[in-house]
């Protein structure tokens, strides 16, 4: 026998005022680690300075616990010691303009480079118009076309001449030439040609015909003429633009003499504006137009200005460190880029300029700090940040390239090396789901930071736990707190954990703590935060989210759900609940019920027959169905049907934390000894009858005494918890004093022995040295009726095999 | 010309419409001189009683500049090209003016296209015209490249005066004046080779450059006055040439011929 009440010490592992030697948190030194996570930070350590593939990071812990600061720090810590990424800028192609060029320059050249590059196509555009308007080209021009003209007219003036001399005169019609008979400057009329003699008209017409024949010869020559005066003009023009673009482009490529790369783009430009220099001539009134919209005058859905514009996509400062980048929307085309289009006229258009950068190329060369869980949900974002890291390139592609859901005039940048660490961050599960399901995570994460929500409560631990509170007091530029809130604190750190001999390491939670401690402070103008302001933080939050809680006291105050807090029933107990409203939780008493009779040794759990109970919780009814067909009546079938019950329970439950309570209702039940109504118990149990630790026996116990304290504490009601549970007390004000007062117990049991004993005031009894439990005793009351319900169901069934059994009433 | 100094009136201007690209700055000089002197404007299409006649000849061919296809001519098919050619004119004609916003007329005519018969078969003060041989398209495609590349909005080089001691000269001058002065283009006083009639011209035309407040350089044409004017017109890229309607020079058939060579717009004042 075991059964320890506790005393209210026990309830409570208070922080010693006097353990500390500050007066306020102004006096201690800031933290210059991060508390409480040694494995994180050697795994952070370890995986930003391992460079080989693979080896990302996935930072592994509950929401709040500071995962994205630790790894930011430590990245910009080894970013500040790594050199600067190159800039990355998109040039054209101008063999392939549906593949743009990437180009890679030391950093801060970039903007250098654009800068450049859109004062060449300014000058171009001052320099070509005025070298085809100056009076050497203009001269040169004229005399290519008049050489071309005099060539031809000369042919022409060679058959007027040869007509003349024949009476025949050389005439332009409206379509063309002609050549017609003549008399006095006239031509001759078709009467006046029928006058002529025989012999004269013969001759006329055979010399026209052989005029005709060389004037037809003469204009066949027009296409021989036209391609040399083009092949002359376009000597001309290209020597006219050669010169120009060469100067201009000359003095750029000496600057980036250094840089091969630039050199040989600078190359390709100019080559390019030779051969197309016709687009940098006055526009005006060139342009063609469709219903009053200008068309711009594009060619392949590239502006002439953009062709020889540098689209940076990534630049860096020349004195700046490795980037470190937490992109908060990871999308896929934030995450790789985006190819952007422009509509034009219904059609979609696009170029190189307007491809835009994603976080892989602003953090290519450092760091990307990323929420694996946004990742995951969106679209295409997971898959297309796993192809960059495992290809070792950024290429961009559209969301409808890669679905093919659109077919459309699209550019493919060529993509991009890629040399950074990426740091995912999310919760436990979502790294266990990925190492579990995507063969592909464990390859391309190979470094799990995981995060521990609690270190080690010792005193050298509240000193440190001390100096974390001045560091964030700091940080968040709050009052600083005195040493009575800095216990309160700690204390409360405890509580959220559930477990006297820890503290918590959630730094969201502390945090809040902090700043709501310090409104408090502020409010009644205080120049320190002090225990009560703490307190009162605690207390606001609480009130803030305990509506549902007070709705279930209430309605159990009023009788509308049944508990009972005194007296004594047979097969019937207070079990005890937890509602975890995810940032709240809270315990609730249950009444939990047992029904027996003869059967065929089936416990009956009605939670799980109608699909409330969830897996646990029938695996602790299993349990105790087994615990008492070991322990009693050994030597007979066990001919018990028993149903169990969580009285007006609507919702699913979970957990085992109520299967000693149903295995006493149920040893209640069968011995036909009545509980104690003034108790509810907690606690598991196994096979053998011991007790074993459960979840939140902070709110369960909480959770009764309101239930007592609201209809008035008589001193006899208290909760029964398993031992094992002692250490994770750190109950409220209220509950420690009605202990200390003797209004309300903590009992801490061990066994089941334990429970029932403190449950019905009957010794449990042990077997002696025949087998038999003692006379009177809660066990040997079960086997009597365990053994009659055998001895009747035998009786039943002998009845039922004489031969007439077939004919009777089944009863 | 005249002594008194009294700025002539010029009240009608006739264009001789040519549809080719070529003959298109003559009906622009045409359209903004009318603007200009808020003068009537009449375009005229001369069907060339030429190519009447010679359609009814059976034995002859027509080559076509562009297509180089050898084609019988009959009558029919050369009214109906030359219908065309003045539809074509006359919607060109009116393009022209509406852009400048200057009223005109149209009238196809039927006679020799001679200038000695132009003048006298109409009444106008001004007779623009644009001889020119309209070559194959090859010829005028010409890729010549400049921020003014197109015949249609080029812009007008100098406005070249050719005077002679008739009283239509200060007409002449004055038109090309007042020309001038819209377009801010530059003029060019082209004189004889005759010493006493260059003085006296010299003198005139000072006269009235000063009454225009209108500057201009003078230029002594050479004794080979055709030569001369050629090379004078070759030194004035998209030049204008002002002159009388009858000046002497203009019988001179090598003049005919150099004008049509130079093929730029002239102005023939009454």
């Amino acid at each position: 026998m075991t059964i320890r009440q506790l005393e209210a010490a026990a309830l409570f592992q208070q922080c010693d005022v006097q353990d500390f030697h500050f007066e306020t948190t102004a006096q201690l030194e800031a933290l210059s680690e991060i508390v409480g996570q040694p494995r994180a930070v050697e795994a952070v350590r370890f995986g930003i300075g391992i460079r080989r593939q693979g080896y990302n990071l996935f930072a592994l812990g509950p929401a709040g616990s500071g995962k994205r600061s630790l790894v930011q720090r430590y990245a910009e810590q080894q970013a500040a010691a790594e050199p600067l990424p190159p800039d990355w800028c998109y040039i054209n192609n101008f063999h392939q303009s549906y593949k743009p060029h990437v180009l890679r320059l030391p950093a801060g050249r970039g903007v250098e480079l654009q800068q450049d590059m859109e004062h060449l196509i300014d000058d171009l555009h001052a320099a070509i118009p005025a070298i085809f308007e100056s009076s050497e080209y203009r001269t040169r021009a004229q005399a290519i076309e008049e050489d071309i003209n005099a060539q031809h007219e000369a042919a022409l003036k060679k058959i007027q001449e040869s007509a003349e001399q024949k009476g025949i005169n050389l005439i332009q019609t409206p379509t063309g030439f002609t050549l017609a008979p003549v008399r006095n400057g006239e031509t001759l009329s078709l009467e006046e040609f029928e006058r002529l003699p025989e012999e004269e008209r013969q001759r006329i017409e055979k010399d026209t015909e052989e005029l005709q024949a060389q004037l037809s010869k003469t204009l066949h020559e027009a296409p021989r003429l036209q391609k040399e005066g083009r092949d002359r003009m376009g000597k001309l023009n290209g020597e006219m633009a050669g010169a120009t673009v060469s100067h201009l482009v000359g003095v750029l490529r000496q600057k980036y003499a250094a840089l091969e790369a630039v050199s040989r783009y600078l190359d390709d430009v100019r080559e390019d504006v030779i051969n197309n220099f016709r687009h940098f001539l006055h526009e005006e009134g060139r342009k063609p137009a469709l219903f009053g919209l200008e068309l711009g005058g594009q060619r392949e859905g590239m502006s002439w200005e953009n062709r020889y514009r540098v689209n940076i996509l990534v630049s860096h400062r020349k004195n700046g460190a490795a980037p470190v980048i937490y992109e908060d929307q990871p999308s896929y085309n934030n995450l790789i880029g985006r190819v952007e289009h422009q509509a034009q006229l219904g059609a979609l258009i696009t170029d190189f300029t307007m491809i835009r950068s994603g976080a892989l190329h602003r953090a290519n060369g450092g760091y990307l700090i990323l929420d694996a869980l946004k990742v995951l949900m969106q679209p295409f974002a997971w898959e297309g940040l796993k192809r960059a890291l495992q290809a070792g390139e950024i290429r961009i592609e559209s969301l409808a390239q890669l679905t093919s859901l659109i077919s459309t005039v699209s550019v493919e940048p060529e993509p991009i090396p890629l040399n950074l660490k990426v740091i995912l961050l999310g919760e436990r599960h979502i790294y266990y789901l990925l190492s579990y399901f995507d063969p592909e995570f464990n390859e391309l994460f190979k470094v799990a930071v995981d995060f521990t929500d609690r270190m080690e409560r010792t005193a050298q631990t509240q000193q440190v736990y001390a100096r974390l509170i001045a560091s964030l007091v700091n940080k968040e530029k709050l009052r600083h707190f005195d040493r009575s809130a800095v216990t309160r604190t700690i204390e409360h750190s405890a509580r959220l954990l559930g477990d006297s001999e820890k503290l918590a390491t959630h730094m969201r939670s502390l945090a809040d703590l902090l700043r709501e401690a310090d409104y408090w402070a502020a409010q009644r103008q205080a120049e320190f935060v002090s225990r009560e302001d703490v307190q009162r933080a605690i207390d606001t939050q609480i009130y803030r989210v305990d509506r549902i809680r007070e709705q279930i006291q209430e309605e159990i105050r009023r009788g509308t759900l049944l508990i009972d807090t005194d007296g004594s029933k047979i097969g019937q107990i207070n079990g005890l609940s937890v509602f975890d409203l995810g940032n709240f939780a809270f315990g609730r008493p249950a009444r939990i019920t047992a029904r027996v009779r003869i059967g065929d040794s089936q416990v009956v759990d009605i939670e799980r027959e109608v699909e409330l109970g969830g897996p646990i919780h029938s695996k602790g009814v299993f349990i105790l169905s087994a615990f008492i067909g070991a322990r009693y009546v050994l030597d007979q079938p066990l001919a018990l049907s028993a149903s169990l019950v969580f009285e007006q329970s609507y919702g699913e439950v979970e957990g085992d934390s109520a299967s000693a309570a149903e295995l006493f209702a149920l040893l209640s039940a069968l011995s036909g000894l009545p509980l104690r109504q003034s108790l509810a118990v907690t606690g598991s149990v196994n096979q053998h009858g011991e007790i074993q630790p459960i979840g939140g026996v902070n709110e369960k116990i909480e959770g009764f005494f309101d239930t007592c304290s609201q209809r008035g504490l008589s001193g006899e009601q208290g909760v029964v918890i398993p031992a094992s549970n002692v250490r994770h007390l750190m109950l409220r004000d209220d509950v420690r004093a009605a202990a200390e007062a003797g209004t309300f117990a903590i009992y801490a049991i061990d066994t089941v022995d334990d429970g029932i004993e403190l449950l019905t005031g009957v010794q449990a009894g042990e077997r002696d040295e025949n087998g038999v439990f003692p006379e009177g005793t809660v066990n040997r009351c079960v086997e009597d009726t365990l053994a009659r319900y055998a001895e009747s169901m035998r009786a039943f069934v002998s009845k039922a095999r004489e031969p007439d059994a077939a004919e009777r009433p089944v009863p | 010309m005249t002594n008194a100094l009294q700025l002539p009136v010029i009240r009608r201007i006739v264009v001789t419409l040519d549809t080719s690209e070529a003959g298109r700055p003559g009906l622009d000089i045409a359209v903004r001189l009318a603007a200009v002197l808020g003068a009537e404007l009449e375009g005229v299409f001369v069907e060339d009683i030429n190519l009447i006649r010679l359609s009814g000849l059976p034995f002859l061919r027509e080559v076509r500049a562009c297509s180089l296809v050898e084609e019988v001519i009959s009558t029919e098919s050369m009214q109906r090209d030359l219908r065309a050619l003045a539809r074509q004119a006359e919607r060109m004609l009116l393009e022209a003016a509406q852009a400048m916003g200057v009223g005109c007329s149209f009238r196809v005519w039927r006679g020799s296209a001679a200038m000695e018969t132009l003048s006298t078969s109409f009444e106008a003060d001004i007779i623009v015209s644009l001889r020119s041989l309209r070559l194959p398209t090859a010829y005028r495609a010409m890729p010549v490249l400049s921020a003014r590349e197109s015949a249609a909005t080029a812009a007008i080089g100098a406005i070249n005066v050719l005077l002679s001691d008739s009283p239509q000269a200060d007409k002449a001058l004055t038109a090309a004046c007042r020309l001038a002065q819209d377009l801010g283009a530059e003029v060019r006083v082209l004189l004889p080779a005759e010493e006493s009639l260059e003085t006296s011209l010299h003198r005139r035309a000072s006269e009235l450059l000063a009454a225009h407040a209108q500057r201009a350089s003078f230029i002594r044409l050479g004794s080979d006055t055709a030569a001369a004017l050629a090379t004078a017109m070759q030194a004035s890229p998209n030049g204008v040439l002002v002159t009388e309607v009858d000046h002497p020079l203009l019988r001179h058939a090598g003049l005919a011929n150099c004008l049509e060579r130079l093929r730029c717009p002239v102005l023939f004042v009454r």
